[in-house]
């Protein structure tokens, strides 16, 4: 699992894209596991780095899934629908990332590849065609993802600015 | 430097702060956590109380599997449309392997794994992209189409696998089902009007 630790860094970016930041160790060791599980799967000479990124975004769905089916099943009476974050594609946790409140609702208004792309350039430092790479889309796309992205979350600082 | 250069600063700041990842001592501690976990070697009362629960509740889930009516399979249907946002946004072309077409023999794929014949017919209205490759599925062999210039997942299964997938509530998509000899076929899609589904046939 060597390969899972020097690409440690891409993974939790991609990691902290789905849920959040608090949520990350978990879940690269329950995709740790999976690709422990999986590894005869891997085709030798394909891109690991990709292949490792493939398996955090699954995981990151099913594990999206399942948190957001939770408040379902406690005894408060909560209306789910009325839950911040509880239609499936509303998982990633802003609320505990130290961020203002205005760039954190910013980052989790972006779609899930466009955080990916955001926090793989920014945080990862990964260049454009290295991240179009990992998650199987074109440069320009990706370029465009981090390009649109910057504006959103600039947009949503400016907006309170001037409020 | 201008303004938006002066925010992107900042931005990238505030992002590195807040979504620093673990240290790479963690991570090789979550690496070598899954490759060789602690084994507890319980004792044999605790081991064969265990193994009797499971007995029970096998033959309970046996029971109720074949008398109680199946119910609709939501979570699987908020998985596909998952997989269908994924299409639509990543672009159809862009989640086949090999790209548009791809190489993709749709019959041939049908009968190596259900063993049954399934094809589109030749003067179909829909248009065969490709498998999807991309996000879970629940299993099911996904294709994606194009029914007139329209994006359409279409997700076929065995007969016996099928427990009448329910779209989550607050989708607008529409899910249409059609059963084809042994298979099921569903459409996903964006139109309530589309008949992607009307195309196949089974020779």
């Amino acid at each position: 699992m060597g390969a899972f630790e020097s690409h440690g860094r891409a993974l939790s970016a991609i990691a902290a894209a789905w849920v959040g930041r608090v949520d990350v160790p978990d879940l690269l060791q329950e995709a740790a596991r999976v690709a422990w599980q999986r590894r005869s799967q891997f085709v030798a000479g394909s891109d690991l780095r990709a292949w490792l990124a493939q398996i955090i975004r699954h995981v990151g769905v099913n594990w999206r899934r399942r948190k957001c089916m939770l408040p379902l099943l406690t005894t408060d009476l909560v209306d789910h629908r009325d839950l911040p974050g509880a239609a499936f594609d509303r998982g990633f946790d802003a609320e505990h990332l130290g961020l203002p409140d205005e760039l954190a609702r910013g980052l989790a208004g972006l779609s899930d590849v466009a955080r990916e792309c955001l926090l793989l350039h920014v945080v990862a430092g990964y260049t454009v065609s290295e991240i179009s790479g990992m998650l199987g889309i074109p440069d320009n796309t990706a370029q465009s993802h981090v390009r649109r992205a910057r504006e959103a979350l600039r947009a949503s600082l400016t907006a309170v600015h001037h409020d | 430097m201008n303004q938006d250069d002066e925010l992107d600063s900042r931005l990238d700041e505030q992002l590195r702060a807040a979504f620093a990842p673990p240290p790479r001592e963690r991570i090789r501690e979550i690496a070598a956590s899954v490759v060789s976990p602690v084994v507890v070697r319980p004792s044999w009362p605790v081991w064969l109380l265990a193994t009797a629960a499971l007995c029970m509740l096998t033959w309970v889930f046996a029971r109720s599997a074949d008398h109680a009516p199946r119910a609709g399979d939501a979570p699987l249907g908020s998985m596909w449309v998952a997989a269908y946002e994924d299409a639509v946004e990543r672009g159809l072309a862009n989640c086949c392997p090999g790209g548009c077409g791809g190489g993709f023999d749709f019959a041939q794929a049908c009968r190596q794994r259900f063993e049954a014949r399934l094809e589109i017919a030749a003067d179909a209205a829909v248009e065969l992209v490709g498998a999807y490759e991309g996000l879970p599925t629940g299993g099911c062999m996904t294709l994606l189409a194009a029914a007139d210039g329209e994006p359409v997942c279409v997700f076929v299964l065995p007969r016996a696998e099928d427990r009448r997938v329910e779209l989550p509530a607050d989708k607008s998509l529409h899910l249409s089902r059609r059963e084809l000899g042994d298979l099921i076929l569903y459409a996903l899609s964006g139109s309530p009007g589309q008949n992607a589904l009307g195309s196949f046939i089974a020779p």
